[in-house]
């Protein structure tokens, strides 16, 4: 294979070879390689003649796989909709494991007003919002001896109160800062544009 | 101003977006035809009929959302040839199906759709030069058309609400965008699925915007004196247009919608006259309809009603064949055919308005479900706790790290690109769908994991040139990107 072609292929195979030879690991020499990978590592081999052999460190975490969230106890409330709410955490490990339960109580006085009982391991649940508006508080625990014991942050309960009243009331239009200059849209000098090359036949 | 008539007013709104498709990484073969589908049936052709109406002197006013995402891609060198090998292998099948057909009717639908697959590709080749952004923007510059600016990745910004640097962020690089491609400031934003949530309209107001638009559900929550047929100002001083929800079940209600007849390829020539006739018959429904509701709302009103109805422009030809026609007929019979309202830009419409009623819009969006359903359900919740720890992770980067150079200054920038691009609202949404799940996820995989691959080599000092040089080339959306904007101060 010529080495025009070697270097048209080798963007396709360079991933491969990466695979293969991550770049803290030794590179077999590029012979012992299965033909189809030879052009790959030849290329390979070739850039690091031409660059200047690194020593630092590579990253600490290269792997494909996603960073699981911290475990930092800290209690999330999604609100999906005016009646369900998602609830998520995570747990450091020797709490995970309990048998969990989310509590909630009433902000007021701390009264509890439902339990959910979750199990071992739990990191996430729906539940219903609550129909009354005045505020409610979440927190993830477990039970022993009678006694919950709070393992996940408290989270108050986004609320189900309509949206905060003094409104229907009339303003002159001028009024607000924001409206008493409007302008037509003007657009600006053309910006610069990427060169968009002669569109393909 | 389009009138002095203190009729009514019909703002459209059509919001344009695509899922980011771009892939240079040839282990990971992209699949492009979410972006050029939408280019061949709604882009082209909405800049074709947009076109077509300024010059026969259509006096049509018309706001239009384009997604920075979809945007960018429009104007990429590289997606611009790929699409030129996509049109042109349409046009090759199309040419093959015409030879290779016995059946006579099948022939003729070849034939059309090869022709006119040769006519979008004169359009898009020869008179845009493949550069469809600055064909929008020159339409605006007619004055006919308000470009509206729209979150940096579509992301639905009421699920990133418990971190405000996120959701500031989404706005800023959006509007950033926006400047960058069309030289101006925008005036108004659409917000990605009408989502919304009270303090939203902080961030935009923050942000220089003036109006956006949103579910009338959302509005109704305000209990505003005129109603949804006139926007509330929010405290912040943004101005709230109510999406007409009646408008919108005329149009898409799954039975008796116009669109419920959904035809498959807009390009097909199979009954074309017949599905012309049926699409100003349509036309005609839907402006005499709303004339009817404007003209009951004018009566006993201090000021012209507004009737806001936003629509995808996938349904424009996308999703309902026939979409495209019945839009053109739209606003050619709103212009000419009736004397009860004007159309109007959402700037038009903010301009006549002769006193205020203020209020604010509660928790919704513009999906069917009218929440946050769709992107938060089973199929997708799992990425939520992910999203929020690489939000964490970027805004204590930002905080932390002051004068960065070289090479760590360029892999937080690109970690920056590669957050907002995990958070846009296309991946949990096609996780709920079977057939997009797995493309879906890989997608909000590989952006995390570039994400804090970068962020890696930024907290040893030892960023890897390579992996971020390929990944600036794969994700080179925003290149004006500062990763500072995800800083928690204003």
């Amino acid at each position: 294979m010529g080495e025009a072609a070697a270097s048209a292929l080798a963007p396709w195979l360079e991933p491969l070879s990466r695979m293969i030879a991550p770049a803290n690991i030794q590179t077999e020499p590029a012979t012992q390689l299965a033909p189809a990978l030879r052009v790959a590592a030849a290329a390979d081999d070739d850039r690091r003649r031409k660059t200047p052999a690194r020593h630092e460190p590579a990253p600490a975490r290269l792997s494909p796989s996603l960073p699981e969230p911290p475990a930092d106890g800290i209690l999330h409330i999604l609100r999906r909709s005016p009646v369900q709410l998602f609830v998520w955490f995570r747990l450091p490990e020797d709490q995970a494991g309990h048998d969990l339960l989310l509590r909630e109580t009433r902000a007021s006085d701390g009264s509890i007003t439902r339990e959910f009982p979750l199990g071992p391991r739990a990191t996430h649940l729906y539940i219903d919002a609550p129909e009354e508006i005045d505020p409610r508080q979440l927190q993830v625990g477990c039970c022993r001896e009678g006694r919950f014991l709070g393992y996940s942050s408290v989270a108050t309960m986004p609320s189900n109160a309509p949206p905060p009243p003094g409104k229907a009331r009339w303003r002159e239009h001028g009024d607000s800062p924001r409206t008493d200059s409007r302008t037509p849209p003007r657009l600006g000098p053309l910006p610069v544009i990427p060169a968009a090359g002669k569109a393909a036949e | 101003m389009p009138t002095s008539d203190p009729m009514g007013l019909l703002a459209l709104v059509v919001h344009a977006r695509a899922p980011w498709v771009r892939e240079t990484n040839t282990d990971a073969p992209a699949d492009e035809s979410p972006l050029f589908a939408r280019i061949t049936s709604t882009c082209l052709p909405l800049l074709e009929r947009l076109t077509k109406l300024a010059d026969d002197g259509v006096p049509y006013r018309l706001s239009l959302a384009l997604a920075p995402t979809l945007l960018h891609q429009l104007a990429d060198p590289l997606l611009q040839q790929r699409y030129g090998r996509y049109l042109q292998n349409a046009i090759d099948n199309a040419d093959a199906a015409e030879h290779s057909s016995l059946d006579t009717e099948a022939r003729q639908v070849a034939e059309h759709r090869r022709d006119r697959l040769r006519a979008l590709r004169t359009l898009w080749r020869d008179r845009y030069d493949g550069y469809l952004a600055a064909a929008f923007r020159e339409l605006a510059r007619g004055g006919q058309l308000e470009l509206l600016a729209s979150a940096a990745t579509d992301a639905f910004l009421p699920l990133h609400a418990e971190r405000p640097s996120i959701v500031r962020a989404q706005i800023r690089v959006g509007i950033e965008e926006f400047e960058r491609c069309f030289g101006a400031a925008p005036r108004g934003f659409w917000l990605p699925e009408g989502g919304f949530y009270p303090g939203l309209d902080d961030h935009l107001a923050a942000a220089g915007i003036e109006y956006t638009v949103v579910a009338a559900h959302g509005l109704a929550q305000a209990a505003p004196e005129m109603g949804i047929h006139a926007p509330i100002l929010c405290p912040s001083g943004l101005l709230a247009f109510a999406s007409d929800p009646e408008a919108a079940e005329r149009i898409t209600h799954p039975e008796t919608g116009y669109a419920a007849r959904r035809l498959g390829d807009p390009t097909e020539g199979r009954d074309s006259e017949r599905m012309l006739a049926h699409a100003r018959a349509h036309a005609t429904n839907f402006v005499a309809t709303r004339a009817a509701t404007l003209e009951a709302l004018r009566r006993g009103a201090t000021q012209p009603p507004i009737l806001t109805v936003a629509l995808s422009a996938d349904l424009l030809g996308l999703t309902w064949r026939e979409g495209g026609d019945w839009f053109e007929a739209v606003l050619r019979k709103a212009a000419w055919e009736q004397n009860s309202f004007s159309t109007a830009t959402l700037g038009d419409a903010s301009a006549v308005l002769r006193v205020m009623q203020e209020g604010y819009p509660g928790d919704s969006s513009l999906s069917p479900a009218g929440y946050r359903e769709a992107w938060l359900s089973g199929e997708n919740d799992w990425i939520y706790p992910y999203l929020d720890a690489a939000a964490g992770r970027m805004v204590a980067a930002a905080e932390r790290i002051e004068r960065p150079r070289g090479l760590v200054l360029r892999a937080l920038d690109q970690a920056g690109r590669e957050l907002l691009l995990a958070q846009s609202a296309d991946w949990p949404a096609a996780m709920a769908d079977p057939v997009r799940a797995a493309t879906a996820t890989a997608k909000f995989r590989r952006h995390l994991q570039s994400f804090h691959q970068l962020l890696d080599g930024v907290e040893i000092d030892r960023v890897d040139e390579t992996i971020l040089a390929r990944t600036e080339a794969n994700d080179n959306i925003f290149p004006a990107l500062d990763y500072r904007v995800f800083r928690q101060s204003e």
